[in-house]
């Protein structure tokens, strides 16, 4: 691969005798982006912005007769900072190249970046999904984003995780539900969460498919039964970057705050000529920040 | 998942802030045989392609750099490099000249190098540049911070031969990850100076995880020659 593009980098384009140019469709590259269909996509203003987790009051308590009222107090818990890095990416296309080359879509150079960093935030974005359990990566707790020891601010701890990994089923999503719904708020009371979408490696789409589209019971044999998942309305989520895995899952939920996106700026597109070497440079570059700060956004099987 | 490998050597920046590198060029000899061992032909010869390091030989043309072979005290001038390739503004395709993107092996001419016949390499001279180079396998300690620990380390280029592809046969240049060394004092042909621009989208348990280095053993050499490869220039 060359990293400048001379008349030699793409010789055969330098005369009209090629049909059809076969190379990557470039265009509506923001559209195509996966990661806004799993991360909740905003804006931030600051170098780094921060997320403050307040728990409290716990539960209300019976007050005897006479006696003063109970109290009840909130606790602080981690700080979630989200801070803003710079992603980008130049082309460097020689004059005489820009002159020579026959067909647009040998350098296109705006559009191929445009692609290249698109792709660079889906990708990114994916590391949290690749690395939901990983420890090395954490969130505001110290925990990762999937995990069976997220830290509650007044104390004790509590899991995202099902506590057996299941394969995509309706038995699965059951259980899932189940425990989404008796899931402890942030003073660890019972708080309960509705399951909003399932996010999954591309390989699950079928068996989603037949999970959660059918209002019948789709396991052979029980067709008759009612699909009680179906009511949920849960939408489907693939994501085809997600590639370290075909068999983990997870629910996304309606908790606030979940898994984020903040861009500090869009991507910008910029040319200049280096001018004694006559080279014209493409560039582009883009700001942004992601992670999640509560992680009763997702209940996660660990297949 | 499986990491892209990308071809070669890749301008990265340079250590001055320039924006764009220097761009030099040289011809090829008549016949010249590229190999990754200097002065062999064997069924490991290849073409030149963009990506690949040159020196420059004592008669005003180029060769591939060959694989390092002495690791203990850099004596063989073969290893030494002079750039990288990014173009060859002349090659004969079909007995005439014209760009190409990449130079067939043995092309023999007529005239001579100072002929218009005389296929020219473009190179980027290494002195002062930073490339990325893709690992040659898996990493023994295959995480973010085992290759972040291979940064201050030397170790050499070995040549791995694609036989698809345009321009093939090619070199196909990769750091010997497992060679790579610190605290050492052997003179090794790269030295790592970080990680490549994918950063966090690369899979570190796979090969060909992309590191950004330096050379090491190069030549024009910038400083005063050290006792062991005054030799270089034979």
């Amino acid at each position: 691969m060359s990293t400048e593009i001379f008349t030699s980098t793409a010789a055969l384009a330098l005369k009209e005798t090629i049909e059809r140019i076969d190379t990557d469709t470039h265009g509506s590259e923001g559209s195509k982006a996966v990661f806004p269909k799993y991360l909740d996509v905003r804006t931030m203003s600051d170098n780094y912005i921060e997320d403050y987790e307040i728990a409290g009051t716990g539960l209300a308590g019976e007050k005897p007769e006479g006696e003063s009222l109970p109290l009840g107090g909130i606790v602080e818990g981690p700080l979630t900072r989200y801070n803003a890095r710079t992603y980008g990416q130049r082309i460097i296309v020689s004059e005489e190249a820009m002159e020579d080359m026959k067909y647009d879509k040998v350098i296109m150079a705006a559009k191929r970046n445009n692609r290249s960093l698109w792709k660079l935030a889906d990708f990114d974005a994916v590391l949290i999904l690749v690395r939901a359990t990983n420890s090395a990566f954490v969130g505001g707790d110290g925990q990762p984003l999937a995990s069976t020891t997220h830290a509650l601010p007044g104390g004790g701890t509590y899991s995202n995780m099902l506590a057996t990994a299941m394969s995509p089923s309706k038995a699965a999503m059951y259980i899932a539900r189940a425990q989404l719904r008796q899931q402890v708020g942030h003073d660890g009371l019972i708080d309960g969460y509705e399951m909003k979408s399932v996010v999954f490696p591309v390989q699950q789409e079928g068996v989603w498919d037949e999970v959660l589209d059918s209002a019948k019971d789709p396991t052979p044999g029980a067709f008759n039964a009612v699909n009680s998942i179906h009511k949920e309305k849960v939408t489907k989520c693939p994501v085809k970057y997600w590639n370290n895995t075909t068999t983990n899952w997870m629910l996304k939920t309606d908790a606030e705050n979940g898994l984020s996106w903040f861009w500090r700026r869009k991507p910008k597109s910029n040319t200049w000529v280096t001018e004694d070497k006559t080279m014209m440079n493409y560039g582009i570059t883009a700001r942004w920040a992601r992670g999640w700060t509560n992680p009763r956004c997702i209940l996660f099987s660990n297949a | 998942m499986a990491n892209i490998h990308v071809y070669g050597f890749r301008w990265f920046r340079s250590l001055y802030g320039a924006e764009a590198p220097t761009i030099l060029t040289a011809p090829i000899a008549t016949a010249y045989q590229p190999n990754p061992v200097f002065g062999t032909s064997d069924a490991s010869n290849c073409n030149l392609n963009t990506g690949d390091p040159i020196r420059l030989l004592e008669d005003g043309t180029v060769a591939l750099v060959q694989h390092g072979t002495t690791t203990s005290d850099g004596s063989d001038s073969d290893d030494f490099a002079t750039g990288v390739v990014v173009g060859f503004p002349r090659v004969l395709v079909g007995g005439f000249p014209r760009p190409g993107s990449f130079y067939t092996g043995g092309t023999a001419y007529s005239g001579g190098i100072g002929s218009d016949n005389a296929p020219i390499v473009a190179y980027i001279p290494v002195a002062g540049n930073i490339f990325e180079i893709d690992c040659d396998t898996a990493h023994s300690t295959p995480t973010k911070a085992g290759f972040l620990a291979l940064v201050g380390g030397t170790g050499n280029m070995v040549y791995s031969l694609l036989t698809s592809g345009t321009g093939q046969p090619k070199a196909n240049p990769l750091l010997d990850v497992s060679d790579v060394v610190l605290n050492s004092a052997e003179v090794n042909q790269l030295r790592v100076v970080g990680l490549g621009k994918k950063g966090d989208a690369m899979d570190f348990t796979a090969s060909h995880v992309t590191l950004q280095v330096m050379w090491n053993q190069l030549m024009p050499q910038p400083s005063a020659l050290l006792a062991g490869i005054s030799t270089f220039i034979e």
